[in-house]
């Protein structure tokens, strides 16, 4: 056999489309685990249990709709999500059986690794200056503004909590040290 | 297809002189999305370029703390325009309103009175210029009247002076014999200032005759 030489542009993905899976499964594989690779890169794990599988019309990227159970970094959703627009990537991982009690092991509701971020942050050097030439008030904040989701994995600090994490209005403190040799920072 | 299509869009029909007069500016340099990959670039497999972890780290702290500074004074900034136009609101009252409407009518109908004084010294100019001229061309169509009168009145008297010498019914017979008592004889020469060049007989009146 000849050596097979991929051309072309790499990918991220890696696995099956989800029709490749689910459609040399029993039943289309209903009560089984399928894991997307991409999400593969949070510690925490996420999967997918198929309950319900349609089947759409043959085109050049086969979909399908599936009906899955879906947890996301260890967080289970409250209703069960269809997957259509996305089943056609192959990105696709079937867990096998064995592997399936392992794997959906750990669900919690509430994460450990959560951000709690400080509700306020400092204005910008020249309208905090306007801001105190109207108002008198030296001690002026900003309040944060953050996305709202139902899967995000930081939230504004309330009353009586302690934040891990104020969002600075300068270079604030970097992640790694070493591209800053040399900098007090 | 491409090709004709990079005339146009590439910097490749710049006219390479060394003048600059032969200088073209260009808007677009590159080809845009909606054209078909370029012949040689059909075969070419981008580089994939992938950030040391150092870097990736700290370049998506950056980014996330810059989002959220530009989302937080993005806010900020609607609920203060917001709250603005709430205190404008709130205060203007009914009163206020009548108040700035009498206030505004008043400055109009100042405004008005000062245009009008100076239409009403313009209109007068105006009209007294346009008296003068209707003089003015009346006293023109007067003289040229009295002129043309004294052309037909001339004319008229040529004519009551030449009308003495018409053929009419009491004269024809006069006539007739006039011209039976002279026989006109055109045959003659003229030399080159148009005189006869012959005696004339004198004209006998048919009282000669």
């Amino acid at each position: 056999m000849s050596a097979i030489k991929l051309i072309g542009r790499k990918t991220d993905f890696k696995g099956k489309s989800l029709w490749e899976i689910l459609g040399n499964l029993k039943n289309f594989g209903e009560n089984r685990v399928v894991v997307r690779s991409m999400m593969e890169r949070y510690p925490e794990k996420s999967f997918m249990r198929v309950l319900q599988v349609e089947t759409l019309p043959n085109e050049e990227n086969r979909k399908i709709r599936v009906l899955v159970e879906k947890v996301f970094r260890g967080r289970k959703y409250d209703k069960p999500v269809w997957i259509e627009g996305a089943s056609y990537k192959t990105d696709y991982r079937l867990l096998s059986k064995k592997e399936e009690a392992d794997y959906c092991k750990v669900q919690t509701t509430e994460h450990e690794n959560i951000k709690l971020i400080d509700p306020k942050m400092e204005f910008p050097p020249l309208l905090k200056e306007f801001l105190i030439k109207e108002t008198g008030n030296k001690d002026i904040k900003l309040d944060v503004f953050l996305k709202r989701g139902h899967n995000k994995f930081y939230k504004l600090a309330k009353e009586g909590e302690t934040p891990n994490i104020t969002i600075p209005m300068n270079i604030g403190k970097p992640a790694s040290q070493k591209l800053y040799k040399g900098l007090d920072l | 297809m491409f090709r004709n299509y990079q005339k146009l869009y590439t910097i490749n029909n710049l006219s390479i002189n060394q003048n600059l007069a032969g200088l073209q500016s260009v808007r677009w340099r590159r080809k845009p999305r909606w054209l078909p990959t370029a012949p040689s670039k059909v075969f070419k497999v981008p580089e994939r370029h992938v950030l040391p972890y150092d870097e990736k780290i700290e370049w998506q702290r950056l980014n996330n703390n810059y989002r959220t500074q530009v989302n937080s004074i993005r806010r900020y900034l609607i609920k203060e325009v917001e709250e603005r136009q709430k205190m404008f609101e709130l205060q203007e009252t009914p009163a206020d309103e009548e108040a700035e409407f009498q206030r505004c009518f008043v400055m109009n109908q100042e405004w008005n009175q000062e245009i009008a004084k100076g239409r009403i010294s313009r209109v007068e100019g105006e009209n007294e210029k346009r008296r003068e001229e209707i003089l003015l061309n009346l006293e023109k169509r007067k003289q040229r009247e009295e002129v043309i009168l004294h052309h037909v009145e001339e004319r008229v008297k040529l004519e009551k002076d030449v009308a003495e010498t018409f053929i009419t019914r009491e004269t024809v017979d006069r006539a007739i014999e006039i011209a039976l008592a002279n026989p006109v004889d055109f045959n003659y020469s003229i030399d080159t200032n148009g005189k006869r060049s012959d005696i004339v007989e004198e004209q006998k009146s048919p009282e000669n005759l």
